[in-house]
């Protein structure tokens, strides 16, 4: 029997496995469809630009013929050391280059993108790295998920028990039909209504959140006031998540636990005398404690990609508006950038995860 | 054995379905869940033969060309918003094929055509226009050439107030190589109105003009002044009123004031200047003839100007005028005379005179020609009541009366209201995308459902049947499909296929697309239960029986391990149906658009315009999806509790 | 003469479903004295677990305890309030054996923190004395001590089944009630669980009710056996009545039908027909529709007649 270690060493690297073949495959797909031109052009057109740009500012005097001859043997240099030629000045073919690809994804290697529409996300200035613009949009969507799925675990857990022991009720009845209707509302859609009322209705709430953007990148000038502004801006989004994925959650749980509460050893612990409130917490709650987690693992990809929907439709300046401005401007360069580093951050959230629920689970232990 | 008449096996194992389905449906029924969702689909059903039936077979690839919809207000709520207190002006799309009036008289046609429109709030609708499809005609002069006969468009309105004016008088142009009949389509536009005509209409209806304590005694500047009048009101319902609505407006608040004490600082510095120029002259002396006309002339000019500074809050516009023209006119003539070399005026003196009598001269031609000085301000309210436009189209120099001309006339007047749900930006009928939307949606829920359920099943029972190698690499498959995201990949192959994809299909392949990456990554769950089914059945004993017996692994499969999983099956098929519609909506939104018209697309662009605040716009198609989402759910939840009693809550 | 332990008197539990009332106890009364243990038998569905559930009052949802009275230790434990029994009767005055041995424990936590936590709620003890105690529980069971810390799917099923009644012996409770201990398990298992009950049961000197499908397994501990049918007891005696001299044609039926390794040499027998809906029973002797010997009468409730001492028997052949 494999112990923890094992389990978890094996997990990891089915991830690893999944990661590195998506990304093979997808360079397959961007090369063979010729999609890669654009990445290509934009980086060594970002290369030779930059290089000029200090050209011109080291010697004011540089005529513009040189600068026309530099560019070009800039521009065949760039095209080499990018793997689009070879030394011979051939062009390097699709199946070699996808390769280039996938080391570049692999290393983090994201390039710069030149969108203006993409840069103001963070806001900067384009040209700007694209692997700095995801890492400081993505804590802002990492921090409104936690918080908001953390918020509805603790909810649907402080909640659910007491629908569970009502089975059948018109309460039970209520949370179904709760359950049924959020699961069919799109998620973005609810973020659009609640612009609508909250915002432009009653005004109590931004109905744009890129504001929040410049809060957030000052925010430890003035931790405490900066707090509150934050606090006028996550709310909107946060409210829509929780009350949206809440149905599906209490649905969930309240049939984990109906499951549970008719286990036998829940029947045992009363028999054996222990107070209710014990056997709510040892027997019920903590036993329902892995299949919760099982949950929070099957809905992560989809909380995350509706809320990549949402966080567009607020224009709340995190992955979401990244990757409407960038599909918006066909900025493939962002576009690919965002696809590893989100595959990426899947992939360990989802690893993390899964180690907890070894740490819970002590059944997963030995396995 | 004989066959009973009438009954093959073939009718006979479908009227078997038929019968197993109807126990079925009934218990469906029975419970809240499914009769609701079997009334919704009902409605979903109806509303997909209702836009196949009535909405053109181009709708979708036309959907989005605002020509489309030229006709229609841009982004106007529905009209039954006015029986909830919501007044808006009504939207009026007339068109006739039949003038009231057609006549020949002395060689010319003349099709007359009268319309009416009721303006019964107090807001402006957005635009006005006439809109004709009138032919060529041509005929054969007594030299054999062909003469070509265009027409003349006459719009004239009658207003309410009794203002009468010609709004619009065009003569069609017909391109050279435009062939006699053929019909060419005219849009009366702003560049055309007859804007000057409408506001010297209202001018001496309402009887405006600048009073005459402003203008003064001289009688003659009344016409500059009344130009300046005009060129306000004309810039107002130009910039304020975009020219052609201005048909509904009249004047609210006239006034005219006169800008005296604004002027003071400019005059200061003239007088400043001109006395400075005075007093060097003055120091050096020098007494010529000419010299004492130019110091005489430069001080009637300094003197004109200090009379009116003295008085400047008494000035009347025609003081200002001629105390000014006064002042140019002696600088005008003090610069002539210190031409003369016997005035001895130094050049740079001689220059700056020049250079003051132009600034003069420039400020003179300012407050004769702008608002700097005489300062009207007119503001506009609706004029309701009811509006007669009536449209004459002639063709003159015609030598006989033709045949048969055919022609169309349209009258449209952009509302504050459209419809049954109003419309989106372009004046998109957003009620015709939500009709036309609902078979697309249906339809690739479905399509995906089917595939998605269809590899899952057979994909489960192969590996829990045959097991080995197969089993292992279905299982590996699953195990790698569920772990990689769905989102991100659909966005970069959605955003590959945006580039990739052109010409007549693109947005059904774009579609379909979408569609297999969602069937890619959708049936893993179902297999991998299915496959656990089939684990399980496979080894019942009445399996293990008849494989005992003898029977094939096919029969085994289809006999006994199909129809039980087929059960589970429809309600998985079911709990997918939205899977696609949805995905394509947030694609959508997201900006990864496909170009059919889907209650995604309207959503997409209410984001695209970021007009959340237009209720019309994202109600109803985020209420569609919904539904449809809905109707599928819980008809899911109804199969699932039949399929598995014990989820039964009672 | 020993002092009477447990006494049901009249004893009705219902079930209270949409399709009606499932009368699963109807009416059952027995006596059981200290130190004796009584077998319950009969076919699934009986509802000889439904009347174990009446008797540590966990009946569970939608049923109800609608009649009758159970008297522990001469206290009528119906009138007692949910938190006085719990307190008072659970596990302390009778405790329990589950059938299914599986599901019994809670698999999060160790076989030690769960035989222990009923010694901290009912006696106060530390958590430290009391794992002491659970070790010697398990050591009484035959188990290693040193298992305390396992998880309860580190144990095979037999192993498992002695955590249970371990669990059920940790106060001592001078009633245990065994519900099916044995069914799950292989026959040399089930052997070693009997033995072991046996076992304790003369040691310790505690009474037990033990239910079974199994009259064989029955047969191996109990001091008087009940036969139930339908929600009624069709005959109560001691063993010897039972096995030597059933009454009842169904208690003659069940015991055809186990095959003995001495004595006669015969044929098997089997009882036709199905257990009864018990929400909707024949009236009058609910076995009635599958008796070779029914006749008119039997339409009618049949009377318990006491056929010799202690041994009653509810069938109007005997009337």
């Amino acid at each position: 029997m494999p112990g923890a270690g094992t389990v978890i060493a094996r997990r990891g690297l089915i991830l690893l496995f999944s990661f590195i073949l998506i990304i093979v495959i997808i360079s397959a797909i961007i090369e063979g469809s010729g999609y890669s031109k654009d990445i290509y052009d934009a980086l060594v057109r970002e290369s030779v630009n930059a290089e000029i740009m200090a050209l011109r500012r080291g010697n004011p005097n540089v005529t513009d013929s040189f600068i026309r001859e530099y560019r070009e043997n800039l521009t065949i240099y760039y095209r080499k050391m990018y793997g689009l030629i070879d030394e011979q000045g051939r062009e390097i073919p699709p199946y070699v280059r996808m390769w280039n690809l996938v080391k570049r994804a692999l290393t983090l290697d994201l390039g710069k993108t030149d969108k203006v529409e993409v840069a103001n996300v963070v806001p900067t200035i384009a040209p700007a790295s694209v692997f700095e613009i995801i890492a400081t949009v993505l804590p802002r969507t990492i921090i409104v998920v936690t918080v908001g799925e953390l918020i509805v675990v603790i909810i649907a857990l402080l909640l659910a028990p007491r629908i569970a022991y009502r089975h059948g009720t018109l309460v039970d009845r209520l949370v179904v039909a709760y359950a049924a209707i959020f699961t069919a509302i799109p998620i973005w859609w609810l973020a659009m209504i609640f612009i609508q009322i909250f915002g432009y209705q009653l005004g109590l709430f931004p109905t744009s959140l890129r504001g929040v953007a410049t809060v957030l990148n000052k925010f430890w000038d003035n931790p405490l006031l900066n707090f509150i502004e934050v606090l006028k801006y996550i709310t909107l989004p946060i409210t829509v998540f929780v009350i949206w994925s809440l149905g599906s959650w209490l649905y969930g749980l309240r049939a984990m636990l109906l499951r549970v509460v008719r286990e036998d050893y829940v029947t045992v612990a009363k028999a054996k005398g222990l107070p209710e409130k014990d056997i709510t917490r040892k027997y019920v709650l903590r036993v329902s404690l892995a299949p919760v987690l099982t949950n929070v693992i099957l809905a992560l990809a989809s909380s995350l990609g509706g809320m990549i929907i949402t966080e567009s439709v607020f224009d709340w300046p995190g992955m979401g508006t990244l990757y409407y401005n960038a599909i918006t401007a066909a900025d493939s360069q962002t576009i690919m950038g965002l696809f590893v580093v989100y595959v990426g951050v899947y992939l360990i959230a989802r690893f993390i995860l899964e180690i907890l629920y070894i740490i819970i689970d002590p059944r997963v232990r030995v396995k | 054995m004989s066959v009973p008449p009438g009954s093959n096996p073939k009718t006979q194992k479908s009227i078997k379905i038929v019968q197993s389905l109807k126990p079925i449906f009934g218990e469906i029924w029975r419970m809240t869940p499914g009769k609701v969702a079997i009334v919704l689909l009902v409605f979903l059903i109806a509303m997909s033969i209702v836009a196949v039936t009535i909405i053109p077979a181009d709708f979708i690839t036309k959907w989005e060309s605002p020509t489309y919809w030229e006709d229609n207000p841009v982004v106007a709520p529905p009209c039954w918003v006015s029986s909830f207190g919501y007044k808006v002006p009504a939207t009026l799309q007339a068109y006739t094929s039949e003038p009231n009036q057609v006549l020949f008289e002395g060689n010319a046609l003349t099709a007359e055509q009268a319309f009416n429109y009721n303006l019964d709030v107090d807001k402006l609708p957005q635009d006005i226009y006439i809109k004709v499809n009138a032919p060529l005609l041509c005929y054969k002069n007594q030299y054999g050439e062909e003469v070509r006969v265009t027409p003349e468009l006459r719009v004239v309105v009658e207003r309410p107030d009794g203002i009468v004016f010609e709004a619009w008088h065009v003569t069609l142009r017909y391109a050279e190589n435009i062939t006699c009949g053929s019909l060419l389509t005219y849009k009366t536009g702003k560049e055309s109105f007859n804007l000057a005509s409408l506001i010297n209409e209202m001018l001496t209806k309402y009887n405006i003009t600048v009073p005459e304590d402003i203008i003064g005694y001289n009688k003659s500047h009344t016409s500059t002044v009344s130009a300046i009048l005009r060129t306000t009101i004309r810039s107002e319902l130009e910039n304020r009123y975009l020219t052609t609505p201005s048909v509904f407006v009249t004047p609210d608040r006239v006034s005219v004031t006169l800008r005296s004490t604004e002027q003071n600082s400019t005059l200061s510095s003239f007088k400043i200047t001109l006395s400075e120029l005075l007093a060097a002259l003055k120091s050096d002396n020098v007494d010529t003839f000419s010299r004492r006309v130019v110091l005489e002339n430069l001080n009637n000019a300094v003197n004109n100007i200090t009379v009116l500074l003295s008085s400047i809050q008494l000035a009347t516009y025609s003081d200002f005028v001629d105390d000014l023209t006064n002042a140019r006119n002696s600088l005008d003539q003090a610069i002539k005379w210190s031409m003369d070399p016997d005035a001895r005026v130094p050049g740079d003196l001689r220059t700056r005179m020049q250079d003051a009598r132009e600034k003069l001269n420039k400020y003179i031609e300012t407050i004769t020609s702008t608002t700097e000085l005489i300062y009207p301000v007119v503001t506009f309210k609706p004029l309701q009541g009811d509006y007669k436009v009536t449209v004459n189209l002639v063709y003159s120099g015609l030598p006989t009366k033709p045949e048969q001309v055919n022609m169309r006339i349209g009258f449209i007047v952009k509302g504050g209201c459209y419809g049954i749900l109003g419309t989106a930006a372009k004046g998109i009928d957003i009620a015709s995308v939500i009709l036309y939307g609902t078979p697309i949606a249906l339809l690739i829920g479905l399509v995906a459902a089917v595939a998605s359920v269809m590899i899952g099943v057979v994909a489960g029972i192969v590996s829990g049947y045959y097991g080995g190698l197969v089993d292992e690499a279905i299982q590996r498959t699953v195990d790698i499909l569920s772990n990689i995201p769905f989102l991100p990949l659909m966005i970069i192959i959605g955003s590959i296929a945006q580039k990739s994809f052109t010409g007549e299909a693109r947005s059904l392949y774009i579609i379909l697309l979408y569609l297999v990456i969602l069937i890619i990554f959708s049936w893993g769950g179902l297999a991998i239960t299915v496959r656990a089914m089939t684990l399980s059945i496979k080894e019942e004993p009445y399996v293990e029986a008849a494989r005992a017996l003898g029977a094939s692994n096919t029969r085994i499969i289809f006999r006994h391990i199909f129809p039980q999983v087929m059960m589970y099956a429809t309600a998985a098929l079911v709990f997918r149906v939205p899977d696609a519609i949805l995905t394509e909506a947030g694609l959508s939104v997201l900006g990864l658009r496909h170009g059919w018209p889907t209650w995604g697309s309207l959503l997409a662009d209410a984001r695209a315009e970021y007009r959340y605040d237009i209720w019309w716009w994202i109600i109803p198609p985020g209420l569609m999806l919904s539904l449809t989402s809905l109707t599928f759910v819980l008809l899911g939840l109804a199969i699932e509790r039949i399929v598995e009693p014990r989820l039964r809550t009672l | 003469m020993s002092e009477k332990l447990l006494e049901v008197r009249g004893l009705k539990t219902y079930f209270y479903t949409l399709k009606g009332v499932v009368k699963a106890v109807d009416g059952v009364d027995f006596e059981l004295n200290k130190g004796e243990s009584l077998g319950i038998a009969g076919e699934s569905g009986c509802g000889k677990s439904t009347l174990a559930f009446s008797i540590i009052r966990l009946v569970p949802a939608p049923g109800r305890i609608v009649d009758g009275q159970i008297s522990f230790m001469g206290k009528n434990v119906l009138d007692l309030s949910e938190e006085d029994f719990r307190r008072n009767v659970r596990w302390k005055g009778i405790s329990m054996i589950f059938q299914g041995a599986m599901n019994a424990l809670n698999p999060v936590y160790t076989i030690g923190d769960q035989i222990s936590e009923i010694m901290i709620i009912h006696r106060n003890y530390t958590k430290k004395e009391a794992l002491e105690e659970a070790k010697k529980l398990l050591e009484m069971v035959g188990i290693d001590p040193r298992r305390v810390k396992s998880y309860p799917h580190e144990l095979s099923g037999g192993m498992k089944q002695r955590v249970v009644i371990a669990m059920a012996l940790a106060l001592r409770p001078p009633l245990v009630i065994a519900d099916e201990p044995t069914t799950a398990l292989d026959v040399v298992v089930q052997a070693q669980i009997m033995n072991l009950l046996k076992k304790l049961k003369n040691e310790l000197g505690i009474s037990i009710i033990l239910i079974s499908h199994d009259l064989s397994l029955i047969a191996e501990i109990a001091d008087k056996v009940a036969i139930m049918y339908g929600g009624k007891i069709a005959e109560l005696g001691l063993s010897e009545h039972i096995y030597l001299n059933p009454k009842h044609p169904y208690t003659q039926g069940l015991l055809g039908s186990i095959p003995r390794l001495k004595g006669e040499i015969r044929d098997l027998t089997w009882i036709p027909g199905v257990p009864p809906d018990l929400s909707n029973p024949p009236p009058g002797c609910r076995f009635a529709p599958r008796c070779k010997y029914a006749s008119e009468k039997c339409n009618r409730e049949p009377p318990v007649i006491e056929i010799e001492r202690g041994h009653y028997v509810a069938c109007w052949l005997y009337a």
